[in-house]
């Protein structure tokens, strides 16, 4: 099964040419990888990822895939 | 020769209708700098205990600094500062754009005022000189208004006017000072104070730079910076974004998105309020401050029902979400108008905007009622009430003349138990950053010295462990980054060096979007183009220490006017469960609260009580705060 990996709100713009119409990445054959390694096989800057939610659950940038995981990538950065 | 500094201060007695020019020495600049720390050392030296915030013995501080006119990115900020008549404590706003390097060119580090004109007036500063001018005509007109006028009784269009609108004049506690129609020191209510003074604006023009020192390792950091700026993704997403383009779809996602008055972390109309919306439909173009190639702000027009007048700029994240999710509302075109209105009027949006929300909580709850609001149904969601209450705050009118006075003074006179619906600490308002999720954040609004402030500190995430952050937190002794959601022993020592660092940037006049930790100028480099400005054989200890006595100053003051302990508060519902979003159920431990509390002041050296022992005020090259009653 694959993973799929949901960039959001800013990210998008770090992988913008790997999303499909639904704003996400499917990735084939990922089991195993740590988020922060998929993070650099997409292309968004893994510093930049400061929260990773799988199937609704936050995780650490160590967590291993499964099968059938639903990732969103998320960047906190402050105020303004 | 004295480098980045113009050596002159100006100084302003209203009442009397007299102004001279104090010249301090190179080590007096050493010390306190400029910016926070300048303020606070006038406040503290020149004004007895209890000062009325809104009397004419307040002290009104602008403040440059020695960085500013440098054309290191983002040194072109200045502090506004007095007693604060939101909180009777240390109030400051700090805003960018153009007035701080102009100020310079017009041959002055800072303006203070004292006392109290009998009419309306404006200082006009000029070329070393300073003009005391009737401002009768000014007085009623909004920020754009006074723009103009101004330009033209000067005749140079291109004068930097730092004025206030009618919230200002009526003194609304939370009324902010804005420059350029878009450049705000918002917080504080130092509009209020401006207003007390019969102040309208100050408006400075200048063709003398300050001189610098070491001016090729200036360009040379200047030039390194705008070749790799865009390298950095944080600096990059601010160019591409703004404000509004990072914070509203994540923070939901993250379930820290304050909503309908801190109830929720999580607005289901996010997507309606976010960057990719405005950006959609109402933005323009891009803005900036001087110098500063990053080019953040955002400029927002709209013909549509609401009408957005693109001379007032565009919201900034925080205005975004205090009139979107805070309030509950979905219509990204009314929170443009509402920005606009805060612009011109010259409110503060943070307060504003929380304001509202509470008085939306108390309408729900029957603490206020049509009765109350001039036939308003002040609900969560409803747009048009929210703008048109904005219209009554500033004016003072009917329910508005009880929401001017803040979210804690309108809590407290509405009864009932609204006090537990007013969002602010010490009197200051929240800003639209849930302490549940970010542990520095829960710190910084209940420590500020100047009440719920959103920049006294770090946002956590970026400085979790694996984060983009961590690799800047080294040089200023931060060897163990520590979980965003955590309030340990380790986040507080975490909390308190960062803190140093964001109040060093309010004395620099330097904007923490550009330098600092997270950010693409580090920290070493800001110590090196202290040097290269001033000519002093700076490291970045000196300047750390200088964050380090920025804090205890605003400490000092705030605690003259009578602050402890008991005022570093956070209102109950932190400390019980969100009700929606990622961390539904998540609450602030109040023991581990208070323990906090207590390892920081171990950590700043205050007592229990959080006063600065006289031994920490030695340290810091502040004795002379022993004498004059800080304890």
């Amino acid at each position: 099964m694959s993973v799929v990996v949901r960039p959001i709100g800013l990210l998008k713009a770090f992988c913008r040419d790997r999303l499909d119409e639904q704003d996400r990445i499917v990735l084939p054959d990922r089991n195993g990888r740590t988020l922060e390694a998929v993070c650099q096989d997409i292309g968004l800057p893994a510093g930049l990822v400061s929260l990773f939610i799988v199937n609704d659950h936050i995780q650490e940038r160590s967590y291993r895939l499964q099968s059938g995981d639903d990732v969103k990538c998320v960047a906190i950065i402050g105020g303004g | 020769m004295k480098y980045g500094t113009t050596g002159r201060i100006a100084r302003v007695d209203l009442t009397r209708q007299r102004h001279r020019v104090e010249e301090p020495e190179e080590n007096f600049y050493r010390t306190y700098f400029g910016g926070s720390a300048l303020a606070c050392y006038y406040l503290l030296k020149e004004r007895p205990a209890g000062v009325d915030p809104l009397g004419p013995d307040n002290l009104l501080v602008f403040a440059s600094s020695p960085l500013v006119g440098s054309g290191i990115p983002g040194a072109n900020r200045y502090t506004v500062a007095a007693i604060s008549p939101l909180t009777g404590f240390y109030g400051e706003g700090e805003a960018g754009g153009w007035w701080s390097p102009e100020l310079k060119r017009a041959g002055f580090d800072a303006v203070l005022v004292e006392g109290r004109a009998e009419r309306p007036v404006y200082l006009w500063i000029h070329d070393g000189q300073i003009e005391i001018r009737d401002a009768g005509a000014l007085w009623g007109k909004g920020t754009g208004e006074t723009q103009r006028l101004i330009e033209s009784e000067v005749a140079d269009a291109k004068v930097r006017v730092a004025a206030i609108g009618p919230a200002g004049e009526n003194l609304v506690r939370y009324a902010c000072v804005v420059h350029a129609m878009k450049h705000t020191n918002g917080r504080g209510g130092m509009g209020a104070v401006m207003g007390s003074k019969n102040l309208k604006a100050i408006a400075v023009r200048g063709r003398q730079p300050a001189a610098f020192k070491e001016t090729q390792a200036l360009q040379r950091l200047i030039k390194w910076y705008a070749e790799h700026f865009m390298d950095h993704p944080i600096e990059r997403v601010l160019h591409d974004g703004g404000t509004i383009g990072w914070d509203v779809t994540e923070l939901d996602e993250a379930g820290i998105l304050p909503t309908r008055n801190f109830h929720s972390g999580s607005f289901e109309n996010a997507d309606d309020i976010c960057g990719k919306t405005f950006h959609q439909n109402y933005f323009v173009e891009a803005g900036g401050c001087q110098g500063c190639v990053v080019r953040c702000k955002r400029v927002a027009r709209s013909d549509g029902p609401w009408q957005v007048d693109p001379t007032y700029g565009g919201p900034e994240y925080e205005t975004a979400a205090a009139f979107g999710s805070l309030c509950g509302v979905s219509d990204l075109e009314a929170i443009c108008k509402a920005h606009e209105l805060c612009n011109t009027y010259t409110l503060d949006t943070i307060s504003t905007g929380v304001t509202i929300a509470f008085a939306m909580e108390c309408f729900e709850n029957g603490l206020l009622t049509v009765r109350d609001t001039d036939g308003l149904e002040l609900r969560f969601g409803n747009a048009k009430a929210m703008v048109d209450c904005i219209h009554k705050i500033a004016r003072r009118e009917g329910v508005g003349n009880l929401l001017a006075e803040g979210s804690l003074r309108a809590a407290r006179r509405i009864g009932g138990g609204a006090e537990k619906f007013a969002m602010q600490a010490k009197g200051q308002e929240m800003a639209m950053h849930e302490p549940r999720g970010k542990g520095s954040l829960a710190l910084a609004y209940a420590l500020s010295s100047t009440g719920a402030n959103h920049t006294e500190g770090p946002h956590d995430y970026l400085f979790q462990p694996g984060a983009l952050g961590v690799s800047d937190l080294p040089e200023i002794g931060i060897l163990t980054p520590t979980p965003a959601i955590e309030l340990s022993p380790d986040k507080v020592r975490q909390f308190t060096y960062m803190q140093f660092t964001w109040n060093l940037f309010n004395t620099l006049g330097l904007c923490i979007f550009t330098a600092g930790p997270g950010k693409l100028m580090k920290m070493h480099q800001v110590a090196e183009a202290v040097a290269a400005a001033t000519g002093w054989d700076t490291r970045l200890w000196e300047i750390m220490k200088l964050g380090e006595r920025t804090v205890t100053l605003k400490r000092c003051v705030s605690v003259r006017q009578g602050a402890s302990r008991a005022d570093d508060r956070l209102p109950d519902r932190f400390f019980e469960p969100l009700e929606g979003g990622l961390l539904k159920g998540r609450k602030l431990d109040r023991k581990e609260f208070e323990r906090s509390l207590d390892l920081y002041y171990d950590m700043h050296g205050w007592d229990r009580n959080g006063i600065p022992t006289s031994g920490k005020l030695v340290e810091l090259g502040l004795g002379w705060v022993n004498g004059i009653n800080c304890h």
